[in-house]
């Protein structure tokens, strides 16, 4: 009997009948479940209900206002337009500092992980005053700046595009880093003495082998701070001035304050719909199990 | 109708206001931790004498109100004194969102006992009827002031107004903006400015910057008043939306004057010793508005009826005052406050009759075509 | 598939590399301590040792990678100690493969001639397909490495590494990820790209009889040193101490003292009190007194009869006796000693555990090496 079974079912043999914990689903759907369960009752359904509520009571009426109306369309643009250069200004600030940590030593590496991820401990409204401190027509850059001679008049530095990015980028260039760096981590050091070794400067080694392999980890880290982005409003509205209003911003005004519910419904569905078919595209294009670290395809 | 317990908890918190008459919030503050921790022993002690039982099953009062230092001037001066001698804690939700206790009502979920609400939310609550008629067996009238009672459901918790501040180091002399004219007025004032992102009191500052009358406001001549705003948009530095903002501008030199609200105002000056001067002429008042409410279909409304009683009091109304500068609505408040700060509320009679009323009905009416208005103006 | 033709890939010749009392340590810790190694042009030299004995430093350095503390690496006799990895013309093999996953066959290849030289394109794709089908991968150009087995990516490694026809290509246990056939089977083929090419091969193997069948010569590392170097045959035969001795192959090693030493010979004493008297014309002579080993490999010793008498015999016990198809393992209990040995089913015969042996052995195969090792 033994002998048989160590040879494997034979064709003829019906399919073993496995207990219920060892079929191939059970585990991943008992795991997963507290989860889904939590994400559809407090996540799925609400926003299930408000899409519905308001499409019974108001019809599309609020959608209708918000592409048709110049503040809402004026809004959008800031959104995507401060988002991409929040996300373009954590990569070009971002991309350096992760590629250090991956060829640093040990020690010198974790020191630059927790100055980079200290900022997390500052509150946003503390980190966002920091700003008007250094930023300010009164501020160290402005008086330096003129003190130096180098310009007559304070720079425009404050409440406007440049600081609203510059804010954000403060806040979202730890993540970028991480996420960049836990890419990056992931590619073989090997490649790279190997392009070395057949020819290639330590700059085309970067360029031809480390930089593309890197394209995977700086097009999820991307995403990840792009998606981010579009939610900011503590940081727009401390820095900023109105004409960089975010999507959030207008969201609580109408909910919280003008209490027209059916607006900000609209536009937060909006918001959420562009957020989903980023995600998408994007997994439709690169493997989004790289933003958690899964495996490479 | 006062029980032994309500009575103790005004009686220490008066003893610590006539003890510091005077002096300022810290002194004032450190004066009041040291009272609560002495009646915590006091109480542990006589708690085990009497029914410690029937207090510990006591049902929790639910409070919505303003988030960070305001929470904390709540706690200190009203909910703490009041949870320690009745047994009812007070469970204080934070940040202050008109539309979720909207939401609650509408979905009859009410989970707000009592709140605390600004004018225009208040104006609101009575037109929308969010509130429970009170009780006054439990009450007693005896120890509130008119004012309080201006509004029906409602009382009258503090009184804020929004005024212009300038640097007295910008301008020491007498030569100082006195108006919102002199506010509007670039070339005489140069400076950095600043004016709260909300049409309401700005609109009116602008118009009372164009020369209308203070009793001729509303309804507003909106026209006129986008006019008028126009002229001063590229002199504002920044349209504040938090009431820290324009106190820590002002203070780090990138706003010579602002509008700013008196609390915070007067949070810099009489605290943070800051050199700055309030102009309450042509200040917008929210008057009695800012009121207490029992909501409608809460869980607890005679705990909330009982907190109420306690908090509207003069005792906790002055000691608030001190903490966060809020002033009393309560005019029985103002024995137990020095005349020096008495003099530095809104609701004191001689800087009340300098300011303007906000209309808030006007605004509840308006508010939502007014704003939409305001942010496509100022977003271009 | 026409025949390459190997005097196309046959290199100028193979580059000498000498390495002159070459240290390097890290935090602290000696990885190679003044190493000395002249390497012949053109020849196959393999590094062999266990892990930790310096040998992938060794490579690394001579790479580029790593650089030393002190000494001189010179390839053909000019000094190359700071020259980068990329200017050093070296192909190299790695363990990992180290192909890239983000290239195809054909890019992978064509990287060191892209990185080296200015090829027109078809020159450039003649040279890969010439080095592909050195490998057998022709047809494979399209392929990513991750389409292929582990076999055929070392095969892709192997020709990304000799494509610029390098004087010197480096192997750092190439294959060793590998099982034991294709082992085998690349083993032949990478001895036979040596042997096309011409250019000087090191390559790196904890794996001794790989170090032994492939290399003109062997250099045993131990401890961050050279324990000896030497061709196959003489670090066999004749390794220099006790343990390169025992490292490679099987061997019997006996503590004993040189008790005469003259023209004629040496004359030992076991520790079993046995004299033993080894022909003069060994390669070491110990003064009498010296305490040494006395080295005598498995396949070396055999049973005798009983009654011969021979200075080149041992007698004992059998004290183990292992059946492996074809042979006997023994193990034989001298006394102060064992001894092992091979023996054939025949020669056993009726021997059983506890009977008496006699080993014996050609005088001169015996070998005396400093004790203390």
């Amino acid at each position: 009997m033994a002998g048989s079974q160590d040879s494997g079912p034979s064709p003829t043999s019906p399919a073993p009948v496995l207990p219920l914990f060892q079929r191939s689903w059970f585990a991943p759907t008992v795991l997963l479940a507290p989860t889904l369960l939590w994400l559809i009752f407090f996540y799925i359904a609400p926003i299930a209900l408000m899409v519905w509520r308001g499409l019974m009571d108001t019809g599309l009426q609020g959608y209708i206002k918000i592409f048709s109306s110049d503040i809402y369309l004026k809004v959008f643009w800031n959104t995507l337009q401060i988002s991409i250069i929040t996300t373009i200004g954590c990569l070009v600030l971002g991309y350096p500092i992760a590629f250090a940590l991956t060829v640093v030593g040990r020690r010198l590496q974790a020191l630059i992980l927790v100055l980079v991820t200290l900022p997390y401990w500052l509150d946003y409204v503390v980190r966002s005053y920091s700003w008007i401190v250094l930023l300010g027509r009164r501020g160290l850059i402005n008086n330096i700046l003129v003190g130096l001679g180098i310009v007559d008049q304070p720079l425009p530095l404050l409440f406007n595009l440049f600081s609203v990015c510059v804010g954000m980028i403060q806040v979202l260039l730890p993540i970028m880093i991480l996420a960049l760096f836990g890419a990056m981590s992931r590619i073989d050091r090997r490649l790279m003495l190997a392009a070395e070794i057949h020819g290639a400067s330590r700059w085309r080694a970067f360029r031809t082998v480390f930089f593309p392999l890197s394209l995977a980890g700086v097009y999820s880290a991307c995403l990840l701070i792009f998606i981010s982005a579009l939610g900011f409003f503590i940081v727009p509205a401390l820095i900023g001035s109105p004409r960089q209003t975010m999507i959030t911003q207008s969201i609580l005004v109408l909910a919280e304050t003008l209490l027209n519910w059916t607006d900000a419904a609209a536009l937060s569905i909006v918001l959420l719909v562009a957020t989903m078919v980023l995600t998408i595209i994007y997994d439709r294009f690169f493997n989004i199990d790289r933003l958690w670290g899964g495996d490479q395809r | 109708m006062r029980d032994r317990e309500t009575e103790e908890a005004l009686g220490i918190l008066r003893d610590v206001l006539e003890e510091t008459r005077g002096m300022d919030r810290r002194a004032f503050l450190t004066r009041l931790g040291a009272a609560a921790a002495g009646s915590a022993l006091l109480s542990t002690f006589t708690s085990v004498l009497s029914s410690t039982a029937a207090k510990a099953a006591e049902e929790p009062v639910t409070v919505m109100g303003w988030g960070g230092p305001w929470k904390d001037a709540i706690m200190k001066a009203l909910a703490d004194p009041f949870s320690e001698k009745s047994g009812i804690p007070v469970r204080y939700v934070s940040p202050y969102d008109y539309s979720k206790l909207l939401a609650m009502d509408q979905a009859k979920q009410q989970q707000f006992d009592a709140v605390e609400v600004n004018g225009m939310d208040s104006t609101r609550m009575i037109r929308d009827n969010l509130g429970t008629p009170l009780d006054f067996s439990i009450i007693d009238k005896n120890n509130l002031s008119p004012e309080q009672l201006e509004y029906p459901n409602a009382i009258g918790a503090c009184s804020v107004a929004t005024v212009m501040i300038y640097s007295k180091k910008r301008w020491p002399g007498d030569d100082h903006p006195k108006t919102w004219a002199d506010f509007w007025d670039q070339k005489k004032y140069p400076g950095g400015r600043s004016l709260q992102r909300t049409p309401v009191k700005t609109l009116e500052f602008a118009l009372l910057a164009d020369g209308v009358p203070k009793d001729k406001l509303y309804p507003l001549d909106l026209d006129r008043a986008f006019k008028k705003l126009e002229e001063i948009k590229p002199h504002i530095v920044t349209w504040f939306s938090t009431g820290s903002e324009p106190q820590q501008l002002i203070a780090s030199g990138e706003l010579e004057f602002t509008a700013i609200w008196s609390t915070r105002a007067n949070d810099s000056i009489l605290n943070q010793n800051q050199p700055f001067e309030i102009i309450w002429d042509g200040g917008a008042s929210e008057g009695n508005a800012e009121c207490w409410f029992v909501c409608r279909g809460c869980p607890n409304p005679t705990g909330a009826m009982k907190f109420l009683n306690f908090a509207a009091s003069a005792e906790p109304q002055a000691a608030f005052a001190r903490i966060i500068f809020a002033a009393p609505v309560n005019q029985k408040a103002y024995k137990l406050l020095d005349k020096k700060f008495a003099e530095t509320m809104p609701s004191y009679p001689a800087n009340e009759e300098k300011m303007f009323q906000i209309d808030f009905k006007y605004w509840v009416d308006n508010y939502e075509a007014v704003t939409q208005r305001f942010e496509t103006w100022i977003q271009s | 598939m026409h025949n390459v033709d190997p005097a196309d890939l046959k290199t100028a010749a193979g580059a000498g590399v000498r390495l002159v009392g070459v240290s390097k340590a890290f935090r602290g810790t000696l990885a190679i301590d003044d190493i000395s190694l002249n390497i012949e042009p053109g020849s196959f030299v393999s590094l062999l040792g266990p892990s930790g004995s310096g040998k992938t430093t060794t490579l690394n350095m001579i790479a580029g990678f790593v650089t030393p503390d002190a000494g001189q690496l010179l390839f053909d006799d000019k000094p190359i100690t700071d020259i980068p990895p990329h200017k050093r013309n070296i192909g190299m093999v790695f363990q990992s493969y180290a192909l890239f996953p983000h290239m195809t066959v054909f890019d992978n290849v064509a990287y060191p001639l892209r990185m080296r030289t200015k090829l027109r394109k078809d020159e450039l794709g003649e040279r890969v397909r010439e080095a592909l089908q050195l490998v057998r991968l022709s047809g494979f150009e399209d392929r990513y490495p991750r389409q292929l087995s582990g076999g055929q990516q070392q095969r892709v490694s192997m020709a990304r590494a000799l494509v610029g026809r390098p004087r010197l290509l480096l192997m750092d246990e190439p294959l060793g990820a590998l099982d034991k056939k294709l082992r085998d089977e690349l083993q032949v083929e990478i001895k036979e790209i040596h042997r096309k090419l011409g250019s000087t091969f090191i390559y790196v193997t904890h794996d001794q009889t790989e170090a032994l069948t492939m290399s003109d010569a062997v250099v045993v590392m131990r401890n961050a040193q050279v324990a000896q170097f030497g061709s196959p045959r003489e670090v066999y035969e004749e390794p220099e101490n006790t343990f390169v001795a025992s490292f490679l192959g099987n061997a019997n090693l006996l503590p004993a003292k040189v008790v005469a030493a003259d023209g004629q010979g040496q004359t030992v004493r076991l520790s079993n009190g046995a004299a033993l008297t080894l022909p003069s014309g060994g390669r070491r002579t110990f003064i009498a007194g010296s305490d040494v080993m006395l080295l005598l490999r498995p396949e070396d010793l055999a049973l005798a009869a009983p009654g011969t008498a021979d200075s080149a015999t041992l007698n004992g016990t059998l004290h183990e006796m292992l059946f492996f198809g074809d042979s006997y393992k023994l193990i034989v209990d001298i006394g102060s000693d064992t001894l092992m040995l091979w023996a054939s089913p025949r020669e056993i015969a009726d021997l059983s555990v506890g009977a008496p042996v006699r080993v014996a052995w050609d005088a001169g195969r015996a070998g005396l090496l400093p004790a203390g090792e």
